[in-house]
């Protein structure tokens, strides 16, 4: 198991880091790990990389004991961090070559593909480079030495879109070839591009560990439909339906799971227009976010699933 | 072993400025002070004693009989501060070595990297001795040679056991700064921090140097144990002054080391 953890948690003092965090990402997988800033992301991977110490818990990395064996797990990790600060004084190439003299494996010529692949002149000192240029050249130092598992923490902040999506193209060739990515972000688009498996982290604790397909399952799907005629709003009020909005003729409906009964009921008049949003992980994400501070506050109109 | 010698070859290439810097102004004024020499040093015995004795007491901490050499011109002035520039040297470079990477954010991609921390501590604490060896080499060399050019004769084995001893001190003052830099993890207040010890222990010594009473205060101050009187006294410098002063660099750089290893780094 690429990466395993057990109650993990950590107090910075009396101040929540994390709280008894259980993940299992497996070989292979894009593993997304969500949440909003101060969720505990940052944390639980400063753990698994053995930057922090745990309060309690156990957390192992590639099957690797993150407190004992720290330093085998780094020989075969790639980490961008979230917030990349390089040696401003140094060269792309030079920031590379110092990285990669901690390291066993020739990183040449990966390197040299590397940077090709993403358009970057490593001869441009750290100082005078652009945001998007540091976080290639981070990119590149992460995947320089064939690393068996990617722990990347928002990975993709201060790329233009076309580079992200290469970059994108890039995690995916790594797990065509056997590896393993640990994707922290709190875009949602980007997770539901690439990743496998999510896990939503909230407050210090994991919410919800699902699939992409079962966690889209969960969202609430919102048509916009225009009658030729009026429609009175019951009739659109059928199993799955959990909230009617609009009146006469113009109508918002809220739907979560199959939506037949929906469209049947829709289908039973004439329908001038219709739109059925798709709802990104975002509209997920906010759902989730609503349903567990609704129950949160003792209201059950909503299922989380 | 790769890892060491890759944390010491970079940070060597990168600080070496130091030694330029800090060697052409600690060598610089040693070579002024020995080109004065001939011009002044006659006439410093009875300069000497126009001074109260509370300054000398202070600033020299005891009396000895040899103003009216070379050694003793120069224990009172130029062995009297230059420990002090030597030790703000090391004061500076020992709270950046730690906390500079943890300021900066750098220290998330040196500690990803397969390397240990007491490694990347020990790299850079052995840059800084050999820069400080550098400076005190150069700043000795332009002194003995500046003695030299202007054919004054005088105690090399002398000035070296002194500029010996003020290597050790500002080793000390390193290993101090090393510390406050791993629990400061800020570089500006680690630098504050690491220059205030640095100048504390030179005013305690000043203090204890005035008054009987205050005397043992002076034991507080690494350069207690650095001073050149003490030295031209005995004529060599005392094995326990420089054993002090590497247990001093010792116990604080070794705390440094574990303090390192178990910190929470929080980037």
């Amino acid at each position: 198991m690429p990466i395993l953890t057990e109650q993990l948690t950590k107090y910075y003092g009396r101040s929540r880091g994390i709280a008894g965090v259980d993940l299992e990402v497996r070989q292979g997988e894009i593993f997304g790990f969500l949440g909003p800033n101060g969720a505990g992301k940052t944390t639980t991977i400063r753990l698994l990389l053995g930057f922090i110490r745990p309060t309690s818990g156990q957390a192992s990395v590639l099957g690797l004991d993150v407190r004992r064996d720290s330093l085998a797990i780094r020989e075969r990790v790639g980490y961008i961090p979230g917030d990349v600060r390089l040696y401003e004084e140094l060269t792309g190439s030079a920031f590379l070559d110092y990285m990669a003299g901690f390291r066993k494996s020739r990183t040449n010529n990966r390197r040299r593909e590397l940077a090709d692949r993403l358009d970057i002149n490593l001869s441009v000192r750290l100082k005078q480079a652009s945001r998007g240029m540091k976080q290639k050249v981070a990119i590149v130092q992460a995947l320089m030495h064939d690393p068996d598992l990617l722990i990347l923490d928002e990975p993709t902040s201060g790329l233009d879109p076309l580079v992200q999506s290469d970059f994108y193209g890039l995690l995916k060739e790594e797990q065509g070839r056997g590896k393993t990515v640990f994707l922290s972000s709190h875009i949602l688009s980007e997770v539901e591009k690439v990743c496998d498996r999510v896990a939503i982290i909230r407050e210090g604790r994991i919410e919800v560990v699902e699939d992409i397909h079962g966690l889209k399952s969960r969202r609430v799907k919102v048509m916009e439909v225009t009658f030729t005629q009026e429609c009175p709003p019951a009739e659109l009020e059928v199993p799955g339906v959990l909230a009617v909005e609009g009146s006469g003729r113009h109508y918002r409906v809220s739907v979560r799971g199959d939506v037949n009964p929906l469209l049947r009921a829709v289908a039973a008049r004439r329908v001038e227009n219709v739109i059925f949003h798709d709802a990104s992980l975002e509209d997920i994400f906010m759902e989730f976010y609503q349903a567990t501070r609704r129950q949160g506050e003792g209201r059950n109109d909503v299922r989380t699933g | 072993m790769s890892g060491l010698g890759n944390v010491f070859r970079r940070h060597l290439r990168r600080d070496r400025n130091a030694l330029y810097v800090w060697g052409g102004i600690c060598g610089g004024m040693a070579l002024l002070m020995a080109t004065m020499y001939p011009s002044i040093g006659e006439s410093f015995a009875e300069l000497i004693a126009a001074y109260p004795q509370a300054f000398l007491q202070a600033f020299i901490g005891r009396a000895f009989p040899a103003f009216g050499t070379v050694e003793g011109f120069m224990t009172v002035e130029f062995f009297s501060w230059i420990p002090v520039l030597f030790a703000a040297f090391a004061a500076l470079a020992g709270a950046g070595m730690v906390a500079e990477e943890t300021d900066r954010g750098t220290v998330e991609f040196l500690l990803a990297q397969p390397v240990r921390r007491s490694t990347v501590v020990v790299g850079k604490f052995l840059v800084f001795l050999v820069l400080l060896l550098g400076i005190v080499a150069l700043t000795a060399l332009a002194l003995s040679g500046g003695l030299m050019a202007v054919g004054v004769e005088h105690a090399v084995r002398l000035f070296l056991h002194i500029f010996a001893l003020n290597y050790l001190a500002a080793a000390a003052y390193g290993a101090v700064a090393l510390l406050i830099s791993t629990i400061c993890g800020e570089l500006r207040r680690a630098t504050s921090l690491s220059l205030g010890v640095m100048f504390g222990t030179v005013v305690v010594l000043l203090v204890a140097n005035l008054s009987d009473r205050l005397q043992s205060l002076g034991y507080l101050s690494p350069l207690y144990y650095a001073g050149a009187p003490k030295v031209l006294e005995r004529g060599a410098m005392a094995a326990g002054d420089a054993a002090m002063l590497v247990a001093v660099t010792a116990v604080f750089f070794l705390a440094a080391v574990a303090l390192f290893e178990r910190k929470d780094l929080a980037g």
